[in-house]
């Protein structure tokens, strides 16, 4: 199963569009499912989501308009629980304890967050967090560096999840492709 | 001795030999197979030029063929989640003619969504397709994760539960999934519907055939067939495979009806229907001359008749002793043709008499009537065209 997983998209505040290698990779029918973790901000935004699966799930970022959407939220896809959070509430940002103690309080195998901007894909005492980054490479409030703009891929099997990194390479303006595997 | 008892005697005998006489055997079931839950599948295997007549060579050949179906359905369904791949061309979003990734979401596109759709309304009246099989395919449904083929194409949703905090107590969690039972659901694990049996026979057939694909159509008839194998008694267990090759074999004679580029010529549908209306100008020419008139194509009416060699105009009993005659036929569809003027001239008063409207209702709803009216017609249209 097919799972698309991106977020921090801040259209049209920080950033004016996706990419547009990546809108090209992103062709309506191979998705079925889309996890945000937030920062969307508009409408528009999510009716293009919506508009590449029919499935889209998304929490709030600290600037989203539409108020209305959860803070969090537990998918179940297989055996795999998977928790999406958009990660402004998570203090330190981005601090893996920290990160640590939201998935024990949700009980999941995954945790999904955002808000850094940054790439992140590890294990950690087995279990999986994925910080997808930012899709439209839009800045960061406190650092200075140039974002990469990336999204994530999980394909989900029984007792694996096989997930692709496509990250957009400013200086030559081609996707790159990685592969990192989780074991339950 | 009963009318039934002897016929199922004779049939007996004809079967008992070593080496089966075909045409003696074509020129009985031209008159119906004896019912009884063994001997249609036998009669249509041998009808359908899968087993030899020559009954030594059976078991070998079952086997070879039942096995290289097997191996289909490992290299053909099972998807794509390969180890040491060049991510560079082989990830899921790619669009790479190479790419495994890639030919998965264009078979789904291309044809597993048009089959999914029609196995899913296959022959309703009946509750066989929507039952479990007594016979599922292994690799399928015990496998870890699942993949049987709907799950590529049907639109899911993921159960999520949002989290609800209460202040600085509880949080709530709750996945709840409620769904209204559906016909054609799709069964638990360790279980297979037998419509999801179709559904790969067709999937497996499209993938072989890529020229050919699939056509709207091709699931009624190997409905029927796969209907036919599986409530046999003997060898059920192989319905799957005999009737893929069955099927193999049937379609390579009807293919033509499939093909759009070749519904124009004479080898396409277009041949078929210009036969029917020169054979009933030839049985009945005020019948034709009517149509004529009034404006009644063969499309409107033949079409479906001649390329699903009739499997919607009648009940299914009735269709599998229409099927056994066309089958014995020598030269294959002939006798086709002869049913078909037969079922227009058994109902040439209501055509001569109504108008256009009616009469295309009536052609393409055919009035229920006992088969064995349009096949003595038949037989009498055939023979007095062969005197």
């Amino acid at each position: 199963m097919l799972v698309l997983v991106l977020g921090d998209l801040h259209i049209p505040f920080r950033s004016s569009c996706l990419p547009s290698k990546f809108k090209k990779l992103l062709v309506p029918g191979r998705i079925h499912h889309i996890l945000v973790t937030g920062n969307l901000c508009t409408k528009e935004s999510y009716d293009y989501l919506k508009s590449l699966a029919g499935d889209v799930h998304v929490v709030k970022g600290d600037f989203d308009d539409n108020l209305n959407y959860p803070e969090q939220k537990v998918v179940t896809v297989g055996q795999f629980r998977i928790g999406l959070c958009h990660g402004h509430q998570i203090v330190p940002w981005g601090n893996p304890d920290a990160l640590a103690v939201v998935q024990r309080q949700l009980d999941v195998d995954i945790l999904i967050t955002g808000h850094t901007h940054k790439f992140e894909a590890y294990e950690h005492e087995n279990k999986f967090y994925i910080n997808p980054g930012s899709a439209t490479g839009s800045f960061n409030a406190l650092d200075n560096e140039q974002i990469v703009p990336s999204f994530v891929l999980m394909d989900i099997q029984a007792t694996t999840v096989v997930t692709y990194v496509y990250q957009l390479d400013q200086t030559t303006q081609e996707v790159k492709v990685e592969r990192i595997e989780y074991k339950k | 001795m009963s009318a039934y008892k002897s016929r199922l005697k004779e049939f007996e005998n004809l079967i008992i030999e070593d080496e089966i006489d075909i045409k003696k055997l074509r020129k009985f079931i031209h008159s119906g197979i004896p019912e009884c839950a063994k001997y249609r599948a036998l009669c249509w295997k041998l009808l359908f030029n899968y087993l030899d007549p020559k009954k030594k060579n059976w078991e070998s050949h079952l086997e070879r063929q039942r096995n290289n179906y097997n191996n289909l359905i490992k290299d053909l369904v099972i998807p794509p989640s390969c180890k040491n791949v060049d991510l560079s061309i082989d990830h899921p979003l790619s669009d790479n003619v190479d790419s495994t990734w890639s030919t998965y979401f264009r078979d789904n596109e291309t044809f597993l969504l048009q089959i999914d759709r029609d196995v899913r309304r296959l022959l309703p009246d009946i509750s066989f397709f929507q039952m479990p099989t007594a016979y599922p395919c292994k690799l399928v449904v015990d496998s870890e994760t699942d993949i049987r083929l709907h799950r590529r194409v049907a639109p899911s949703v993921l159960s999520s539960a949002n989290v609800e905090r209460k202040g600085l107590g509880m949080k709530k969690i709750n996945l709840i999934v409620k769904r209204a039972p559906e016909n054609y659901e799709a069964m638990q694990k360790g279980q297979e519907a037998n419509w999801e049996v179709v559904e790969r026979m067709l999937f497996i057939y499209a993938k072989l055939n890529l020229g050919q694909g699939y056509v709207q159509g091709m699931n009624e008839i190997i409905g029927v067939i796969y209907y036919v194998f599986a409530s046999n008694e003997d060898h059920a267990e192989f319905a799957e495979a005999d009737c893929f090759w069955c099927f193999t074999n049937i379609m390579s004679e009807i293919r033509d009806f499939f093909i759009k580029t070749l519904d124009e010529t004479d080898m396409g549908i277009r041949g078929m229907m210009n036969r029917l209306v020169r054979m009933l100008e030839l049985k009945d020419v005020h019948v034709a001359n009517r149509l004529k008139e009034q404006g009644i194509l063969p499309q409107y009416y033949a079409f479906r008749w001649i390329s699903l060699i009739l499997s919607q105009e009648f009940d299914l009993p009735d269709v599998l002793r229409l099927w056994d005659s066309i089958l014995a036929d020598e030269n294959r569809f002939d006798y086709l043709i002869y049913v078909c003027c037969a079922m227009i001239i058994l109902i040439r008063d209501q055509i001569l008499e109504n108008d256009f409207e009616h009469n295309v209702k009536l052609l393409q709803n055919f009035p229920p009537m006992d088969i064995n009216y349009v096949l003595n017609r038949a037989d009498q249209l055939a023979e007095s065209s062969s005197t």
